[in-house]
């Protein structure tokens, strides 16, 4: 960890086209979110089960009397689901038009990804739909996915529209 | 003026934005009671002379009031109305049906107008046909004038010299003409629109008795090439300085200049007056007035109206200049053309009418007296305030001149002054975030009381628990009251929404050839606003409905006895905490039967669920998507959408709509709506581990009942409940499908009874919680195929809890019940 961190602070240094992202993981795969879509992050908290929402929409929380439904990344990613830990964590992320929470295993740290080394998803990677992916960082020690936040959820909503249509 | 017709145009107007917004308000409710007094002209015809007055006083302050502030196609759309209504207040022009559609197209040309003023940017619309339409009613009807006007081009065209006259027609003294010429900058772009600017600041003074061009080529803003404009005024009234208040009004619009100014002869202005008794009366204007010359202007106006005013403090120029300071005392010289008391009462009541102005005082004077006063407006200086001063220690300090009336007046005043409601103007939004905060305040005051309770019984230190308990319940005392009160101030008379179907309903009942006797009851009910803005919809469709279905032709209703012109009632009233409204026709009612037939024929339902229901489920029909019983589509009622769309925004708002028809008697459709939109009264249950809340306006009981007493009708679960069958759902089982019963002789179940409409059903429960006060919270789009959920409440305890959504359970119900009879 402390060789990533100085890792990414000469980095800082060299790039001019930096982003500065959250990185969390799902499952053992590291994940990131761009830093300004980021509205907060709080610890698990007791969630309310709406009925007859799709399966990997957990339910709502209340954030300070607003009302925000909550994913888990790992059932959205269609992953192992395991039980929630206490380092699990609700990232709340801004969507153009709500806001959303999502549940991950941990958030690990803050970092610089240098533009140039992002690469455009491939299918093969992460094992996850490449739908939601925006690019993966490599790092020298690992991999983080980018995530495209916004289709996290719209397509999400598609297949709802579908689903609902079909009913 | 040819561009000033062009769309998306900036408007800017020669106002402050204070006066833009009275003049729009006002503006709103000029309209508002020319709008219903339209439609009662057409009604009670031109013999209520009282009506035609108010009528006409709407139109003329509109037509001044968009003058003051510049909008020059309002005004003369304005004066083209009053025109007509002048001659119809002369009884010289018979109300026809022609003129009362042509008054209400102009209405709404109007309202279009003023929404100008709102956005700033000009509408496409154009007013030209409908000014030469009004016009021509004049015309027609007075088939002589138009040859009159040929022969002596030079005369003051018809229209105009009664415009003077009505303005100002009993507030003339005596002949005394200025002539003044003028000159139009020669860049000037828009002539025409100067000219306009020039006759209509002129006319203030008096009547024009001719002008250079024409006035109808002014007013009418044909491409006017000439830049020298002449006009020959008959002053309206005598006062001190007109000249200099001449040129000062005129020099004020821009590109133009005066050239001369000059009185015609005649004798000097003040010698008529001044040998005659006059009368010093006093008007205070509201301090808080935003246009205290306005009111000033319209104080001496009033005055005009009974007398000859001579002079006036504010004066004229004063006035014009806008130097006039709310809380001003205008005092005027008026020599009265009637008998003294009867001048007194008169000006008293009409000056008490004019909003933000009260009459204070009426004493015969003396000569010298008015002379003194005349000879200070002479010297008024740009202090006007200061010698309104004076004049108002004067008055004070003068005792003797008044009478015993004077003293009563003055009492009165002052009690009518206090009594006038002082108003403040919120922005809406504004009463968004303050509702939105008194809900979180709500959520809060709970969780304090929760955690009292909790505390309680766990502590060494009762006495603190207590002072947190007696605290706690003051909060809820002292937050209930602040709910009430936010909620009052967003509260709007449902007038608001009513006004405007009166003139819907004629409409329409016009263009399916019906008569219709429209009345409207309980229009003083309030309602939230929120709610207000969202009812208006489902009531047009279900009037709509009314008129196109509901109502028989006239013929139809003769040939069965019935009162030829039809009745249609809309009436609205609480009901605990619900307001209800009913749409109420005296028609031919609906025929179960033949819905049932129409949703066949139309496949929306199987001939085996025909057979089988009954007629409330038949007249249930009514409300499914693309059902319509119209033989034909008229343009009036819809597609079959309506009622279906009429029910789901009625739900939405968490309300219902049913309806009672008797076939030959009518039909009455009945919507209930929950007072406000953003805190429900619910009760909480427990489902499983999590707590719902049922909106408290749709549960009709809790009970709990012994597991035995639950029988199986047709494979159905149903209890009786006070001799009526209550199909029951298990909540647990319609959410996640689990059948975990527990099956012991001595079970008992909690049932919470809920209704919606006409139909009823009992959900089973695990547990009753209690009742709370709920902030409702959308829950967004991801949950919008979540079926039995309407929304979030976030409860005492910071949890949220799903709002059921009682409409689906009980069609849930209601189709699983279908399903399950057998065939």
């Amino acid at each position: 960890m402390s060789q990533t961190a100085t890792q990414t602070s000469q980095q800082a240094q060299t790039g001019l086209d930096d982003e500065q992202v959250v990185v969390f993981d799902v499952a053992n795969e590291f994940y990131a979110v761009n830093i300004a879509r980021v509205h907060e992050i709080i610890r698990l908290q007791q969630i309310t089960v709406i009925p007859g929402a799709p399966e990997f929409v957990e339910g709502v929380i209340n954030l300070r009397g607003k009302v925000i439904p909550v994913l888990d990344l790992r059932k959205r990613f269609h992953l192992n689901v395991s039980e929630h830990t206490r380092s699990s964590r609700i990232v709340v992320v801004e969507l153009s038009n709500q806001t959303i929470g999502l549940i991950v295993d941990g958030v690990s740290e803050v970092l610089r990804i240098p533009a140039d080394q992002v690469d455009p998803p491939s299918p093969l990677v992460a094992g996850i739909d490449s739908r939601y992916l925006r690019g993966i960082a490599k790092l020298e020690n690992r991999l983080i996915v980018l995530l495209d936040i916004d289709k996290v959820l719209s397509i999400l909503e598609q297949q709802q529209i579908e689903a609902s249509s079909l009913n | 003026m040819k561009g000033k017709n062009m769309a998306g145009k900036q408007l800017t107007f020669d106002a402050t934005p204070e006066e833009l917004n009275l003049f729009i308000s006002e503006g709103e409710e000029q309209l508002e009671i020319l709008n219903q007094d339209i439609l009662r002209l057409e009604q009670e015809g031109d013999s209520n002379s009282e009506l035609l007055q108010e009528i006409f006083r709407a139109a003329h302050t509109l037509k001044g009031s968009s003058g003051a502030i510049g909008h020059q196609r309002m005004a003369k759309l304005t004066h083209s109305a009053e025109t007509v209504l002048d001659h119809v207040r002369r009884h010289t022009l018979a109300v026809s049906t022609k003129l009362i559609d042509l008054l209400l197209q102009s209405l709404d040309v109007l309202r279009t107008l003023l929404d100008e003023v709102t956005t700033g940017i000009e509408s496409e619309i154009t007013i030209d046909k409908l000014c030469d339409d009004l016009n021509g009613l004049v015309i027609q009807n007075n088939k002589t004038e138009p040859e009159q006007q040929a022969a002596a081009p030079k005369e003051q065209p018809e229209k105009s010299v009664k415009e003077a006259k009505l303005t100002l027609e009993d507030f003339i003294s005596g002949s005394h003409i200025w002539e003044i010429d003028c000159a139009i900058d020669e860049n000037c772009l828009m002539p025409a629109g100067r000219a306009l600017q020039a006759y209509i600041a002129v006319q203030q003074f008096g009547k024009i008795i001719q002008s250079s061009p024409p006035a109808d080529i002014i007013e009418f803003g044909k491409d006017l090439t000439v830049k020298n404009l002449h006009f020959e005024l008959d002053l309206a009234a005598q006062m001190d300085g007109i000249e200099q208040a001449l040129k000062s009004v005129l020099e004020k619009i821009p590109e133009i200049k005066v050239v001369s100014c000059k009185t015609a002869g005649a004798g000097s202005p003040a010698n008529n007056a001044e040998n005659q008794n006059t009368v010093s009366c006093s008007a205070t204007i509201d301090a808080t007035c935003p246009m205290p010359a306005v009111r000033a202007l319209q104080a001496i106006i009033a005055a005009g109206k009974f007398g000859t005013v001579v002079s006036s403090t504010p004066s004229a120029e004063d006035i014009d200049q806008s130097k006039v300071t709310a809380g001003t005392l205008v005092q005027m010289q008026v020599t009265p053309n009637m008998p003294l008391s009867e001048f007194i009462d008169s000006l008293r009541n009409a000056i008490n009418h004019i909003p933000e102005l009260a009459y204070v005082e009426s004493a015969q004077t003396q000569p010298e007296h008015t002379a003194a006063t005349a000879a200070e407006g002479k010297n008024i200086t740009p202090a006007a305030e200061k010698t309104v001063t004076e004049n108002t220690v004067k008055s004070a300090a003068e005792p003797k001149n008044s009478t015993a009336t004077d003293a009563e007046t003055q009492s009165k005043t002052g009690a009518t002054a206090s009594h006038a409601p002082r108003m403040v103007r919120i922005d809406v939004e504004r009463l968004d975030a303050l509702m939105n905060l008194v809900g979180e305040l709500v959520i809060d005051r709970t969780r304090l009381a929760r955690i009292a309770s909790q505390l309680n019984g766990h502590t060494d230190n009762p006495a603190i628990v207590e002072d947190l308990t007696e605290t706690s319940r003051r909060l809820t005392r002292l937050s209930d009251d602040l709910q009430v009160e936010v909620m009052r101030s967003r509260m709007l008379p449902i007038e608001s929404v009513f006004s405007k179907f009166p003139r819907l309903v004629r409409d329409l009942a016009q263009k399916v050839s019906k008569h219709i006797d429209f009345i409207v009851e309980g229009k003083d009910t309030e309602l939230d606003r929120s709610v207000a803005e969202q009812i208006s919809d489902p009531i047009i469709h279900l009037l709509r409905n009314s008129i196109d279905h509901g109502i028989e032709t006239e013929e139809e209703r003769t040939a069965i006895g019935k009162n030829p012109v039809g009745q249609i009632r809309l009436s609205a009233r609480h009901e605990e905490n619900q307001i209800v409204i009913d749409v109420e026709d005296d028609g031919h009612g609906i025929d179960s039967e033949k819905l049932k037939a129409k949703a066949l024929s139309k496949g929306l339902i199987t001939s085996e669920t025909a057979s089988h229901m009954g007629t409330r489920e038949a007249l249930e029909l009514i409300f499914l998507s693309g059902f319509s019983t119209a033989e034909k589509i008229s343009d009036i009622s819809g597609r079959g959408v309506g009622m279906d769309i009429v029910r789901t925004n009625i739900e939405k708002l968490n309300g219902s709509v049913t309806l009672e028809t008797e076939i030959g008697q009518g039909t009455r459709f009945t919507v209930r709506l929950p007072l406000t939109l953003a805190i429900i009264r619910a009760l909480l249950i427990n489902v499983g581990s999590q707590v719902y809340a049922l909106p408290l306006n749709s549960v009709i009981e809790a009970l709990r009942i012994e597991a035995k007493e639950i029988r199986s009708i047709n494979n159905h679960e149903a209890i009786e409940l006070r001799g009526e069958v209550l199909p029951l759902i298990r909540l647990a089982e319609f959410f996640d499908g689990k059948v975990e019963r527990n099956t012991s002789a001595d079970a008992r179940e909690f049932i919470v009874a809920v209704r919606w409409g006409n139909r009823r059903g009992g959900l089973i429960v695990d547990s009753l919680i209690g009742e709370q006060e709920i902030v409702i919270k959308s829950l967004g789009n991801v949950f919008r195929a979540s079926n039995g959920v309407s929304g979030g409440a976030v409860l005492g305890d910071g949890q949220v809890a799903p709002i059921l959504d009682i409409p689906a359970i009980i069609k849930q119900i209601i189709s699983a019940e279908r399903d399950r009879v057998p065939a």
